[in-house]
């Protein structure tokens, strides 16, 4: 299972079948693409976890944990040029400003970029993308560091690295409940996949 | 103790506890949650207002009632600003109808915010006018006219948040021709009663065969419907020449499940309250016309449009199918209950296709008053070549924003190749055979309304982006 580099990165975005084109839209400039990575931006959805009286988040209770979301979570969007502070140890949900389309052989990876790292920024930890996923990337953004940073819509903050892999066809392309997403993207609990054994782990089956 | 000894100054003291909530509320709007900084204007005028109000000069000679009534009303409009909130507007839809807005009016011009309304469709409201009519009873003149003149402001009141109104966004068009005919009245109206008004004298001469008493008024009532048929008929023309064949699909839409052959007057005892629509056959043959619907359906069917995908040409036909018949028209008048409704509707059915004729030749004028007002910056055609690249986008569940050129990057899609591309997507997937049961095409529509919404926001940054960096 190869990296991609910037070589290769170009020629698969180059494609004009859309089925086999790697595709990161908008590239703004060329410069996003690095040696063996792209640069991606930070959309303007947000979602901000809120304090509240809500006991746990229980996933294995499918009654209750899409009920509380709305006392759990505020959701925004940021406009153009405006600031948004993310304090020391907040996690907030944000979005990347591009739209990811990766073909049936290509798997990928997004990790924090080296600058905002030492910042104290991490941007995401459930890092893998399936190949055959389109949509725009939900970010787990954190501030690891003992001092606020200011966040704006259009700051590149993360890298995307892709990943060659052999596929075996359609079985292998990704067809989750996250795609064609273009705004932050609460988790979804029970809306399919492995999920209805949640409730068995918890006893509520 | 007697509760009835000073009424007016009862409510008095409640009108002046009302201007201080409305007062905090306005001030505690947060304007970082406002779409556009015009929203910030509209608080301006409003609180202005209040303060006018509350100066002891005005209060004083004041009818205590008459202010607490006015403040119910003031009411609507605190809800409207209120409501111009980034939670539920899509920046990116209204940073566009800014520029659209600008190219009619320029920076000097009036100016617009954008607030939710919970209405279905999309209206425009003449802010300042509005205001200034409902502080007539409580406000000397010179004093409104101190606080509305240079402040003019329009909002456009969108139905809901953006990726569930895909339909509506080509109507947004059409509710700014409602401020470019205000801007123009005199000349359009006085065009309108150049090719109405032969009409309209035959009209009278019928009125006053049937009883001559009473048609002075009818012909006056039937005045103020024409002239309302008229606006909604130069709104319509703005409409398809800023959005193209997506007005068209729009105004499609709104058709389903109405009577598509009836034009309809509603009556009221206050002229100016009278209302009148032509039918959405009449319409849709109109806009068939200014949107170059043949003109873009023959286009699409070329081997060139083809290449780029055959679904262009699919959709092609498929506009091509839209009914604009209006042969059989027929014209209701509401309330029945209004002792006029049955002689209008009398004299009116008639000579319905004299009407027709004569609308149609003065839309004619105002397509080529609007171009010459305007130059033709507001309403370049849409490319074919590029709804059919952003088409083939949207069948991959891709976002329509980019053309393809010769770099990597490609070029951001116009607003209108999107709307255009995304209508004409959305509208197959609602009536083709192969898009599945309800809750498939449901799912299918929502993406594609994401999707645009995507392309939006996507295409406006880039643009920014490219301006700044000289590209």
């Amino acid at each position: 299972m190869g990296v991609l580099n910037r070589a290769e990165i170009k020629e698969r975005m180059k494609e004009s079948d859309y089925s086999k084109k790697l595709l990161v839209t908008p590239l703004l400039t060329e410069n996003q693409i690095d040696a063996a990575s792209v640069n991606i931006r930070l959309g303007s959805s947000i979602i901000i976890p809120k304090k509240t009286y809500v006991d746990q988040q229980d996933v294995t209770d499918r009654r209750t944990i899409h009920q509380v979301e709305h006392r759990l979570y505020d959701r925004t969007k940021l406009k153009h040029k405006s600031k948004f502070v993310l304090h020391p140890n907040h996690l907030i949900l944000g979005v990347t400003f591009e739209y990811l389309s990766l073909p049936y052989d290509v798997f990928c990876t997004i990790m924090s970029r080296s600058s905002w790292g030492r910042l104290g920024l991490v941007v995401a930890t459930a890092a893998a993308v399936q190949p055959g996923y389109k949509g725009c990337l939900t970010l787990e953004l954190v501030n690891l560091s003992e001092s606020p940073i200011a966040l704006y819509p259009g700051l590149p903050v993360g890298q995307l690295v892709f990943h060659e892999v052999p596929s075996k066809g359609a079985e292998a392309v990704y067809r989750g409940r996250y795609n064609c997403s273009t705004e932050a993207e609460l988790p979804k609990f029970f809306a399919g996949g492995t999920d209805e054994e949640l409730a068995f782990w918890g006893g509520k089956s | 103790m007697d509760f009835d000894v000073d009424q007016p100054a009862a409510v008095l003291s409640k009108s002046l506890s009302l201007i201080e909530k409305t007062d905090l509320r306005l001030h505690q709007l947060d304007r970082w949650q406002f779409p556009t900084s015009s929203s910030e204007l509209g608080r301006e005028l409003f609180l202005s207002a209040l303060a006018s109000v509350r100066e002891p000069a005005h209060l004083g000679p004041m009818d205590p009632v008459v202010l607490y009534n006015r403040l119910f009303s003031l009411q609507e409009l605190a809800g409207i600003i209120e409501r111009s909130s980034t939670d539920r507007i899509s920046w990116p839809l209204v940073r566009y109808c800014d520029e659209i807005w600008s190219n009619f009016f320029g920076e000097n011009g009036p100016k617009i915010f954008y607030a939710l309304t919970p209405e279905y469709n999309y209206s425009i409201l003449h802010f300042s006018k509005r205001l200034a009519d409902i502080l007539r009873d409580i406000l000397p003149d010179s004093a409104i006219q101190a606080l509305v003149s240079n402040r003019e402001l329009y909002c456009l009141q969108l139905a809901s948040s953006e990726d569930e109104n895909l339909p509506l966004y080509a109507n947004i068009g059409h509710e700014f021709g409602h401020a470019v005919f205000d801007h123009h009245e005199k000349a359009i109206v006085s065009e309108l009663d150049a090719k109405v008004g032969q009409v309209l004298v035959r009209v009278l001469s019928d009125l006053q065969a049937i009883d001559a008493t009473q048609a002075s008024r009818r012909f006056r009532r039937i005045c103020q419907a024409v002239l309302g048929i008229g606006e909604e008929l130069f709104c319509d023309l703005l409409g398809a020449l800023l959005m193209g064949p997506a007005f068209f699909l729009s105004l499609f839409e709104f058709s389903w499940g109405q009577a598509r052959d009836v034009w309809t007057i509603r009556l009221s005892p206050e002229f100016q309250n009278i209302r009148a629509y032509p039918s959405f056959g009449f319409r849709l043959h109109c806009i068939s016309q200014w949107a170059k619907i043949e003109g873009f359906r023959s286009e699409a069917s070329s081997e060139a449009a083809k290449s780029i995908t055959q679904k262009v040409a699919e959709l092609a036909v498929g506009v091509g199918t839209i009914p604009v018949n209006h042969n059989s028209d027929v014209l209701r008048v509401w309330p029945a209950s209004d002792n006029d409704a049955e002689p209008i509707r009398d004299v009116l059915n008639p000579r319905l296709n004299e009407l027709k004729i004569a609308l149609g030749e003065y839309l004619h004028e105002c397509d080529g008053f609007v171009r010459k007002w305007y130059s033709t910056k507001p309403f370049s055609d849409v490319s074919v070549y590029d709804v059919a690249e952003l088409l083939l986008r949207l069948e991959r569940n891709i976002p329509p924003n980019i053309v393809p050129d010769n770099t990597l990057l490609g070029k951001p899609a116009e607003f209108t190749a999107i709307l255009n591309a995304s209508a004409l997507f959305r509208l197959d997937l609602l009536t083709g055979e192969g898009s599945g049961d309800g809750g498939e095409r449901l799912r299918q529509t929502g993406i594609v309304e994401r999707l645009t919404a995507k392309a939006f926001e996507a295409t406006f940054i880039q643009r920014e982006f490219n301006r700044w960096a000289g590209q």
